[in-house]
């Protein structure tokens, strides 16, 4: 059952690809699932020693996704959160995995995207691939059985 | 990002209106834009207070939007130009080109004459958050300015730059003194805003200057000469010199001396231009300026003529001036007057054109009526200098009204929010003064940063609505508080600018402030120096104030130089090392060791994107440095406060640069102050004392500041610094205060200052009444008569204060005295005499006391009475002078004219008069007035008569105190013709001498006539003496009385005034004694 739910002020939407009925099954979840965790700010480098010095602004807590199997009757659906968070808006995050973890406050990653791709034209089906960070400063994980 | 509309919107060319907007929304009017606004925003010098032009660039498609008859029309071309000229105009816009037959040229709508519409349009670039909304409602104003450049940089686009109003302070030239408008109906100018002027006569300063005390001290108004007004012809008015008020002491005169002639043309000179007579005006009123050779005329010096009895003023340059009658001068010459050229000769005013209605004045005048005088250089010069005595933000108020900028707290904009003109007033000490003297025009900016925005501490920036906001640009020690913050959750970019730079050019080493102390010219004994026109010195007081480890880093010396001289509103005393000090007690913590500069990039929804530049923040990114640890990683040193020198707008927020302004803590302790009134002087001084001063002394790198007000209630504003006291030698004895008006009502508070921390909160105010001060009592007068009267008054127990003397025409106390007063005369004076008086006339005389100290005056004690219509005694007329024709056959230097022999009474006669008439039928015919002769001189020319006609002569004296004598016809005479021998042989005009021998009951005078015992009995010319008695109003020795001595009673417990007179021949000589009370 991994969705993405959000309201960009013309309703709730709840983004899926039409599979979560198979709660088990491949396609109910988020595929490429690659987690990353970066302190953000400036860092440099001893020129003797080659140690890092880095200054932490922040640190980062997210992961690049991807969500396929879309039918292309979500079209109209995909387009919206793909113009939501490239306009800054946040996102939930429900993986739908063995601990069910949600992540209710995402946003586009610094120099992250969000993409549709066509992924198969025969059956017209889409996938969409997200990088996004978790604002509550807590890592994103995903851990299907 | 939310979403960012931008539109820019142009002004029609009244600012009533929307000419036309180019947006950048979508289904929006005129969607043109097309890329995001960019430009600097301002920047503020902390040292000088400059404000650095914003300035915002916006680009805008040109596309098609139509056609017409003549082509197509897009979206920006088609503003470019007017609408051109429906006529044809001539190459001077003298008028019209007509056809034939008298008709307008028509012009086509080809705009052949059109010109370019669009510069110094107001406009303004805008950013909604949702194309809807703008500003004010919601979003943001990037620029508020004007249009100062419109660029085609491609051939389908133009770029528009909106800039602020500053350039018109960059070119206008102020103080100028320029009239430019009509102060009848209410308008400003230089004239009306700064009115104090130092005058070249009439002066010495329009409205005076300083602190209004006595003219010894200080510089007075005198109200201007006095000149009664004759006519009115051709735009031009005539006015015929009364009376001068002149230094040192401007006591009246209505004869001027002959060195200060001098003087005046000392100064005239620089303004004089010898021009051609009006031979249009008629009349004799108007022959000074119609029958002379040339007219002394000052065109670059303006008359300013004001009514006593009302507000109404008019203005013009002076056409006619102390030019001679009846000489023709070589050209291009010109000399000393004498006093009898000023006595003589009539001022010639050309009117203003706004003072002249068709033919007339206006306001119109009264003939005879008597109007106060004052010239100025037209334009401010030192000769008659510009003076100010005001709060230095109220000075650029002034300048910005005059040019027409609007800012926040005038009329049209009132406000009491952060950066008005009540707030920054607040901020620098609501009583704080700057006694300026402008010799020169100034261009605007220079002088508002070197003369008020550096020394001074504060600059104006533009708002949102394109108006000025007055900001403190230092002194933000004096506020304790700041509320603004910037935190990591309000700043944007993951690669932010350097946040911490400390640069060596912002270091400040020390100040050196000049400061031109004004004071009163004072006569030095026996010195010949001729007072300056407005009784002012000027001195120079440079001071430097360096800094303690000057020679560990690099030398930064900042310089001021103020036109005048900064006090309190309550002195009028400069404290040069006061002012420096509050200066440097900023500068010091903030720029001595350089000051570290920020640069903050933050979010355009974060509460910190509406500071603006001046504004103070509590910054406490975390890795900004505090002291040696970073904000973020020591909890303890919390943030720093910073003031944001430069805003740049970008669409996802304001950049803003911003420079330290220290801690944000505050001293452990505070101070706390009694107040009495001094045991030395309860009358004018009060007395403090820091009760917890031995605490306060063990604070390290402190000091106690200490600031003083007097007022009926308690300060809302700051008061006037008196002392900062650096532990650990903070007082513990009482400490006086300066003296102040006496009985005033004196408050004091205090504060801590210590080393890097903001200043503890001022301890309330606390207060104290001074002893009382009361003004002369019992006012009366006696022995008044037509030209005199006596005024007496009681002081009381008084008798350290001098007493000044007011008297005013009318019954009703002016609500000015300042222009009325006579004299100031020493303490312990109880009566004093008034004359010059005219007869069957209302007066009010005030008396009030001096108080030297302080250059204050008591409330003023006052009297009414009325003139007599004419006067007890004998002899109140002018000894009657005698004239004789010369015999010009008979001396070779008089080949012409009618050469005149004079006598008059030694000593007495001010000036003769001298009429001419015709001869009619052997008959004098209508006699006219053909000069005003010295008293002293002893003959007089007539230039004019031709060889071989005849005209009548008649004389007469003119003195002071008394009335004219009676007309002497010396008789007729033909020029070339003279009779060959005297008919009439000179007689001997008396001299009284007399002394007094007092007894216990009576007085005894013993007398003589030129030098005859007794005097004279001469039954045909008549002679001998007479005595009144002025306390009682009666003659008691009657006219001709000759045996000497005579004796008087002494009265009982009042002193007697007498006056004796002598007569013979028709002449006459006048004296007063005092017969004291037995």
């Amino acid at each position: 059952m991994a969705t993405i739910v959000f309201n960009d002020g013309g309703g709730s939407v709840t983004l899926d690809n039409g599979t979560t009925a198979i709660s088990s099954g491949v396609g109910s979840r988020f595929a490429d699932w690659v987690p990353f965790q970066r302190p953000i700010g400036p860092r440099v480098t001893a020129i003797g020693t080659g140690v890092p010095y880095q200054f932490r602004f922040r640190t980062d807590y997210g992961a690049s996704f991807s969500m396929t199997d879309i039918p292309n009757t979500k079209m109209a659906d995909m387009l919206r959160c793909q113009a939501w968070l490239l306009n800054g808006g946040g996102v939930t995050v429900n993986t739908g995995d063995a601990s069910s973890r949600s992540y209710t406050t995402c946003y586009l990653a610094p120099d992250g995207d969000v993409t549709i791709t066509l992924q198969d034209k025969n059956v017209l089906l889409y996938s969409m691939s997200f990088t996004l960070i978790n604002s509550a400063a807590a890592a994103m994980l995903c851990i299907y059985d | 990002m939310p979403n960012r509309y931008y539109r820019l919107r142009v002004r029609n060319a009244a600012d009533t209106a929307d000419a036309f907007t180019f947006t950048s929304v979508r289904g929006g009017t005129n969607p043109y834009l097309v890329e995001p606004p960019s430009g600097d925003g301002q920047e503020v010098d902390l040292l000088t207070g400059a404000v650095r032009t914003g300035a915002y660039q916006v680009r805008v498609a040109d596309a098609v939007v139509g056609t017409d008859d003549l082509g197509t029309i897009r979206t920006v071309t088609q503003y470019l130009y007017d609408a051109g000229f429906g006529d044809l105009l001539k190459e001077d816009d003298s008028g019209f080109i007509l056809l034939e037959n008298g008709d307008n040229i028509i012009v086509s709508s080809d705009y052949a004459y059109a010109r370019p519409d669009l510069l110094s349009r107001r406009a303004f670039i805008e950013m909604s958050p949702n194309g809807t909304d703008w500003p004010p409602t919601d979003g943001a104003v990037w620029m508020a300015g004007y249009i100062t450049n419109i660029t085609q940089d491609t051939a389908i686009s133009y770029t528009f730059t909106i800039s602020d109003s500053r350039r018109v302070e960059q070119t206008q030239r102020v103080f100028t003194w320029a009239k430019k408008t009509n102060p009848q109906v209410g308008e400003t100018d230089e004239v009306t805003e700064f009115p104090q002027r130092g005058c070249i006569f009439g002066g010495p300063v329009i409205g005076g200057f300083g602190a209004k005390v006595g003219s010894t001290t200080t510089a007075i108004d005198s109200g201007g000469w006095e000149f009664s007004y004759l006519g009115f012809q051709q735009g031009i008015a005539a006015f015929k010199f009364e009376a001068a008020y002149i230094p040192p002491d401007y006591n009246r005169v209505t004869s001027v001396p002959g060195p200060y002639i001098n003087t005046l043309w000392g100064t005239l000179k620089k303004y004089f231009l010898q021009t051609s007579p009006v031979k249009s005006v008629t009349g004799g009123d108007f022959d000074g300026l119609r029958d002379v050779g040339s007219v002394y005329s000052f065109p670059d010096v303006i008359a300013v003529i004001t009514d006593p009895t009302s507000t109404d003023v008019w203005r013009g340059s002076i056409r006619g001036f102390l030019t001679p009658k009846f000489v023709n001068l070589p050209a291009g010459s010109f000399g000393a007057s004498t006093p009898s050229q000023l006595a003589t000769t009539s001022l010639y005013v050309t009117f203003d054109p706004i003072n002249v209605s068709g033919s007339s004045p206006t306001p119109s005048l009264t003939v005879g009526k008597v109007y106060r005088i004052r010239a100025v250089s037209r334009e401010v010069s030192p000769d008659a200098p510009l003076y100010l005595d005001l709060h230095p933000a109220d000075i650029a108020a002034k300048l910005y009204s005059i040019i027409n900028i609007p800012y926040l707290g005038d009329t049209n904009n009132p406000s009491t929010a952060t950066g008005s003109l009540t707030w920054v007033k607040q901020q620098l000490g609501p009583t704080l003064r700057l006694a300026a003297r402008i010799t020169e025009p100034q261009l605007m900016a220079d002088f508002m940063e070197k003369a008020l925005f550096g020394p001074f501490g504060f600059a104006a920036r533009t708002n949102t609505s394109g108006i000025k906001e007055f900001f403190v640009t230092r002194r933000l020690a004096s506020s304790t508080s700041v509320a603004a913050t910037i935190t990591d959750a309000d700043l944007r970019g993951d690669q932010p600018p350097a946040i911490y730079s400390l640069d060596e050019s912002t270091a400040v080493t020390g100040f050196n402030i000049t400061q031109r102390l004004l004071t009163p010219w004072i006569q030095i004994q026996n010195s010949t120096e001729v007072p300056p026109a407005d009784n002012i010195v000027e001195q120079a007081v440079p001071k430097e104030f360096l800094f303690g480890d000057t020679t560990t880093y690099s030398t930064r010396i900042i310089s001021y130089d103020l036109p005048g001289m900064v006090h309190d509103e309550g002195t009028f005393q400069a404290q040069p090392d006061l002012f420096g000090a509050s200066v440097l007690a900023d500068a010091q913590w903030r720029f001595t060791r350089g000051a570290p500069i920020a640069e903050l990039q933050v979010l355009g929804n974060s509460s910190a994107a509406s500071l603006q530049i001046g504004d103070e923040v509590a910054v406490s990114a975390s890795w900004y440095p505090n002291r040696n640890y970073r904000i973020g990683e020591a909890p303890t040193v919390g943030p720093r406060a910073m003031q944001i020198v430069r805003r740049d707008e970008t669409p996802e927020g304001p950049n803003f640069k911003l420079v330290d302004s220290g801690l944000l803590q505050q001293p452990t302790l505070s101070p706390t102050v009694t107040i009495a009134a001094s045991g030395e002087d309860p009358r004018r001084r009060a007395a403090f004392t820091i009760t917890n001063a031995g605490l306060l002394n063990s604070l390290g790198d402190a000091s106690v500041t200490v600031q003083y007000a007097t007022g009926a209630s308690s300060p809302t504003e700051d008061g006037t610094p008196f002392a900062a006291y650096d532990t650990p030698f903070v007082p513990t004895a009482a400490v006086l205060l300066p003296p102040v008006i006496p009985a005033s009502k004196v408050w004091v508070r205090a504060r801590v200052v210590q080393k890097g921390l903001r200043p503890s909160a001022w301890t309330a105010w606390t207060s104290v009444t001074l002893t009382s001060w009361s003004a002369p009592t019992s006012v009366t007068t006696d022995y008044v008569e037509n030209k005199s009267a006596q005024l007496l008054w009681s002081i009381g127990t008084n008798t350290d204060d001098q007493v000044e003397v007011y008297l005013a025409p009318g019954s009703t106390a002016p609500s000015d005295w300042t222009p009325y007063r006579l004299n100031t005369l020493s303490a312990g004076t109880t009566r004093t005499n008034l004359i010059n008086l005219t007869g069957s006339t209302n007066y009010i005389a005030g008396v009030a006391f001096r108080d030297v100290i302080t250059n204050s005056r008591s409330s003023i004690a006052t009297a009414t009475f009325t003139t007599l219509s004419t006067s007890y005694f004998p002899g109140t007329a002018a000894g009657r002078p005698f004239a004789q024709f010369i015999n010009t056959v008979r001396d070779v230097r008089f080949l012409s004219g009618v050469p005149i022999a004079l006598y008059g009474i030694p000593g007495r006669p001010l000036y003769f008069e001298l009429q001419r008439a015709p001869n009619v039928s052997g008959s004098p015919g209508t006699y006219a007035t053909i000069a005003r002769i010295d008293g002293f001189e002893t003959m007089y020319v007539d230039q004019l008569p031709v060889d071989g006609v005849t005209y009548w002569y008649r004389i007469k004296a003119i003195e002071l105190l008394v009335d004219d004598s009676a007309w002497l016809t010396i008789g007729s005479t033909t020029a070339g013709n003279v009779p060959p021998d005297l008919i009439i042989p000179p007689q001997v005009p008396p001299t009284i001498n007399y002394s007094l021998y007092l007894t216990a009951t009576q007085a005894i005078v013993s007398f003589d006539i030129n030098g005859v015992a007794g005097g004279v009995n001469n039954s045909v010319n008549g002679g001998g003496i007479w005595i009144g008695d002025l306390s009682a109003s009666a003659l008691i020795f009657p006219p001709d009385y000759t045996s000497s001595p005579v004796t008087l009673a002494r009265a009982v417990g009042t002193d007697s005034l007498f006056t004796i007179g002598a007569r013979r021949d028709g002449f006459e000589d006048r004296a007063y004694f005092t017969v004291p009370a037995q």
